[in-house]
């Protein structure tokens, strides 16, 4: 690059005025260092932007994907709980129960069809959102018709329309949108974690490097050439160039630190609070569907246990990495759960003693220590853990994007004002041939 | 919704990015060319596939005919007592003296055979035939019919033998047929009721009888005598059968336009017709199905107790009252005699 010329006047400044390069190295030199100062900062512009491009789609485009996923999720699980769990009080006060659950499908039809909008191209993601739309009309359609054997007292035939309702949330629902938030739950964490390409590092260091080392050697031949002990405009150049190199480090720093404090308080414990908030809805649904129709169908208890398990692990298993309000949410979320399932065990042990009027008051009552209100605790725990971890991933993960603002442009106007000062540099130098 | 603003503002910001490499790129190359991002634009052509939903275990089977047993005389049960005791005051050492000393009956019910054993919705409570039934028999231990001495089970069709073999209740009470199969593992009480394998169908139907299923689609519970039924000889032979967990999920699926019949137990099928005014019980009876109440064979006191009721149910009065309830709305026709018990 630009060593052959430097080396020369190197030597020629050795052996006096007599040997000083001439005006058309003096020329190539000069343009040379200049090339080098603009594809530097064009290349560590272009990576600053790449990395400042990856943390904005995190926080603005994949982030909104995954809470819009999630909400289908739990809206989902909540809707077929409230369901059940309606049918289970009868017609004493079905009013808030049917609202809440026809909120909960009103909110996830318009999210499946928000994300259908946004979700880009992900093929596998389209056919779950496709599945999606052409299921929740149905299962509306089959929950209905339970509603109506309801109102007809015909209850042995509605509980079999909730029965066939809840098989399709379960067998073909549940797990379409479960694939379409662990698909953004997976995109997200790519954005979050995607490094600059080496590429672009590599070149930016070597720029950085090669520039820093033609500028002292520049100087150093100006100086003994013309016997000038400074040159002010290479020296400035210089020092522009250090700057940026430390500005660059330490922003991309703790850009990284941020995006690390996101990924730990933010995004990882919002999915495992979501995974635990559909796992509850779901052990709670076990449990009224085995009240409902349990005479056909046993296979409730058995899903409510590894459903419970599942559970437990996702509430106890420590990673060692856990800030401290996920910390206290957890706590607070295997409390609730903890008496949820003594709350559980009393139906159960109601349920095979023959008490059946007990266990079901027990499972649909209204009071203190009964299923509904043990289970909205815990609903509401796990929603707060929810909420608070996404607030920490926006903070984060927007201060994370809004470090490198300055950056981007600071390396684009700097590395045009070096250039600027090299061919300012060399001018007068190359004035005194004429 | 958050998700549907944030995109715009990202563009934007994506677009500041660029435009700083963009003028460093036309400062360098003299070139400018800044590409804006375009977010790709799903084009989804929203494909509608057919549903087809189903309740949950339903499935296609075959069947074989019903094995020949052995003669016996299942339906003839043991003699009530000599002199039935006092309600509230048990024989010491009989099993009806632990029952009340326990405080409650324990009974297998089913929770979802409409008019025989279901939860009223209104009331929360479970009622039916079955359920009056069983009550008598609680009340003529306890002398009462307050609820709290009767504790209800729900047991699954499946395990209505080893609910009784295993004391897990005392008495089952669930259209349950007696036959030489069952009673070598459970005693049953004298007969209750006398019902018998018939078809539902949609009141527009063209089946008339066991002779128009050929070719039709016929559903009736997995695992039940009524599929052996459909498949004995004199039956059509390329009925296509349907088997469900479930009694109710025949009507589910005869709704959905799944199935063309439901062929079970007549008393099942009138609580199916109940619920559904749509539809008609057609055809004559092809099996017989007694019902009786199980009871385990270590207490034949129990059962010669519960035979005792049963006596008394029927002479009483309180055997047609109980059909006048539940079956007459539905049969529009009088109360038959009650069946005649038969002792051993």
């Amino acid at each position: 690059m630009t060593a052959p010329p430097l080396r020369a006047t190197h030597v020629g400044a050795r052996q006096g005025a007599s040997r000083r390069p001439t005006p058309v190295r003096l020329r190539i030199a000069a343009v040379c260092i200049a090339i080098l100062a603009l594809v530097g900062g064009l290349v560590a512009t272009l990576a600053a932007t790449e990395r400042q491009d990856a943390t904005s789609a995190a926080w603005q485009n994949a982030e909104p994907l995954m809470v819009t996923a999630q909400a289908i999720d739990t809206s989902l699980s909540d809707a077929d709980t409230t369901a059940a769990a309606s049918f289970l009080q009868g017609r004493l006060e079905p009013a808030d129960l049917q609202s809440r659950y026809e909120t909960d499908l009103t909110s996830a039809s318009a999210a499946v069809a928000g994300a259908a909008q946004e979700a880009g191209s992900d093929p596998e993601v389209a056919a779950s959102l496709r599945t999606l739309s052409t299921d929740l009309p149905t299962y509306a359609g089959i929950i209905q018709e339970a509603d109506f054997n309801e109102r007809q007292a015909s209850y042995p035939l509605a509980a079999a329309y909730l029965a066939e309702a809840n098989n399709l949330m379960r067998s073909s629902i549940l797990p379409a949108a479960a694939q379409v938030y662990g698909t953004e739950v997976r995109l997200l964490s790519d954005d979050q974690t995607q490094a600059v390409s080496p590429l672009l590092a590599i070149l930016a260091v070597l720029a950085v490097i090669g520039l820093l080392f033609a500028l002292v050697l520049a100087q150093r031949s100006l100086s003994r050439s013309f016997h000038r002990t400074w040159n002010v405009a290479l020296a400035a150049a210089t020092v522009i160039v250090v700057v940026l190199a430390v500005w660059a480090t330490v922003a991309l720093a703790t850009q990284d630190s941020g995006v690390n404090t996101a990924l730990a308080n933010g995004s990882r414990p919002v999915s495992t609070f979501t995974d635990a908030r559909i796992l509850a809805l779901r052990a709670r649904a076990d449990d009224e569907l085995t009240l409902l129709t349990r005479d056909s169908d046993p296979s409730y208890q058995a899903d409510y246990a590894s459903t419970a398990v599942a559970l437990r692990h996702l509430l106890t298993t420590s990673t060692g990495s856990r800030g401290s309000f996920e910390l206290a949410q957890l706590a607070q979320a295997k409390s609730a759960f903890a008496s949820y399932s003594r709350v559980h065990g009393q139906i159960r042990l109601d349920d095979t003693s023959g008490d059946l009027s007990s266990a079901v008051v027990l499972a649909s009552g209204s009071g203190a220590g009964q299923l509904p209100g043990v289970s909205a605790h815990l609903n509401d725990v796990l929603s707060g853990g929810i909420t608070g971890s996404q607030a920490t991933f926006v903070d984060a993960t927007s201060g994370a994007a809004s470090d490198l603002d300055g950056l981007v442009w600071g390396l684009a106007v700097g590395a045009v004002l070096v250039a600027v000062l090299v061919l300012v540099g060399f001018q007068p130098r190359i004035a005194e041939y004429r | 919704m958050m998700g549907a603003a944030r995109p715009a503002v990202a563009r934007r910001r994506r677009g500041g990015g660029l435009l700083a490499v963009g003028v460093l790129l036309a400062v360098t190359l003299a070139a400018c060319g800044t590409s804006s991002p375009n977010s790709a634009s799903p084009s989804t052509s929203s494909v509608t596939k057919p549903l087809d939903v189903m309740p949950k275990g339903a499935e296609v089977v075959r069947s074989s005919p019903p094995p020949p047993t052995e003669p016996c005389n299942a339906t003839a049960s043991l003699p009530p007592p000599a002199t039935m005791p006092s309600p509230g005051i048990m024989p010491s050492g009989s099993y009806m003296a632990q029952i009340l000393a326990r405080g409650y009956l324990k009974v297998g019910v089913a929770q979802d055979t409409y008019l025989w054993g279901y939860r009223d919705p209104v009331t929360g409570q479970l009622t039916g035939f079955d359920i009056d039934m069983l009550q008598q028999v609680a009340q003529a231990i306890f002398g009462s019919s307050d609820q709290k001495y009767i504790h209800y089970v729900i047991v699954p069709n499946a395990d209505r033998v080893q609910a009784v073999e295993s004391g897990e209740v005392d008495i089952v009470a669930e259209t349950m047929t007696v036959n030489c199969e069952r009673e070598k593992s459970v005693d049953f009480s004298t007969v209750y009721y006398e019902a018998g394998q018939r078809i539902l169908v949609p009141t527009n139907s063209t089946i008339t009888g066991p002779q128009d299923l050929g070719g039709k689609r016929v559903c009736a519970p997995a695992g039940s005598t009524s599929l052996q039924n459909l498949v004995a000889t004199g039956m059509p032979r390329n009925i296509r059968l349907w088997a469900v967990n479930d009694t109710t999920d025949c009507l589910v699926m005869l709704q959905q336009g799944q199935v063309d019949a439901i062929s079970t137990d007549d008393a099942i099928l009138l609580g199916l017709a109940a619920q559904d005014p749509n539809t008609k019980v057609v055809g004559p009876t092809f099996s017989s199905e007694p019902y009786g109440m199980a009871i385990s064979k270590a207490h034949p006191d129990l059962t010669s107790f519960v035979n005792g009721v049963l006596a008394q149910v029927r002479s009483d009065g309180t055997w047609t009252q109980i059909y006048d309830t539940w079956l007459m709305p539905y049969t529009k026709t009088a109360a038959p005699a009650p069946p005649a018990p038969s002792y051993r």
